[in-house]
């Protein structure tokens, strides 16, 4: 699965503490959802669709190996 | 009519379940937690050399030990998070894979060594030892400990 995060993220000028701090999670787990190491629960995926008002079909698309 | 959501027992049991699987101390039992096992594993090397061979003192320094350690293994992160809760259910994973691999492993590797030096020997003797319950114990929440820590490292250098 991809994810379009960092360039949400770019796009309010957010680093990637800011975003972290501002949906309750660590550095390091917006790292990884934006590496595609991790991926994120519906709970902080809808979190996200809600910060930057995208939906969450938006904000992450599957690939043909999903 | 009463329209509230009854739980069933299955689920009541269930919620008691994730309780359990979910509890964790707080952050800094961590740091207290391997420590403590830290000096009590100092205290048991000094005792080897310099103290009596009392068993009930090393079983119970032991028994205290493994509890720190898991101690440690139960606390929170700094930060809290589902992330950490992923890595510290693969690390478990690890953990648990690692201390079978050893478990197996090492009583093989003794017995294989012991079977080298008795040819050289010629005693004809090899013997195939356990490993016991408290060194299994022990390297399983050292695996999982040091996983975890790894892990949490892989993801900052990313």
């Amino acid at each position: 699965m991809r994810n379009r995060i960092k360039v949400e993220r770019a796009e309010l000028d957010l680093t990637q503490e800011d975003l972290a701090n501002k949906i309750g999670v660590s550095r390091q787990t917006i790292s990884s959802i934006e590496k595609n190491r991790y991926v994120p629960s519906t709970i902080l995926a809808l979190k996200l669709s809600a910060l930057f008002q995208k939906t969450v079909n938006e904000l992450f698309f599957l690939e043909e190996s999903d | 009519m009463n329209l509230e959501k009854q739980s069933t027992p299955c689920e009541e049991e269930h919620n008691r379940l994730m309780k359990i699987i979910n509890f964790r101390f707080p952050h800094q039992y961590k740091r207290i937690g391997i420590l403590a096992a830290l000096s009590i594993l100092g205290f048991l090397v000094f005792y080897k050399f310099y103290g009596s061979n009392e068993l009930l003192v090393k079983d119970l320094c032991r028994t205290v030990m493994l509890l720190l350690l898991l101690l440690a293994s139960l606390s929170k992160d700094a930060v809290e998070d589902e992330y950490i809760k992923h890595i510290r259910s693969q690390s478990y994973i690890l953990a648990f894979v690692g201390a079978t691999v050893y478990s197996i492993c090492l009583p093989l590797l003794s017995f294989f060594m012991d079977l080298l030096i008795t040819k050289v020997q010629g005693d004809g003797s090899a013997s195939f030892q356990e490993v016991s319950a408290f060194e299994v114990m022990f390297m399983l929440i050292c695996f999982q400990l040091l996983a975890f820590e790894t892990l949490k490292r892989f993801s900052r250098a990313q």
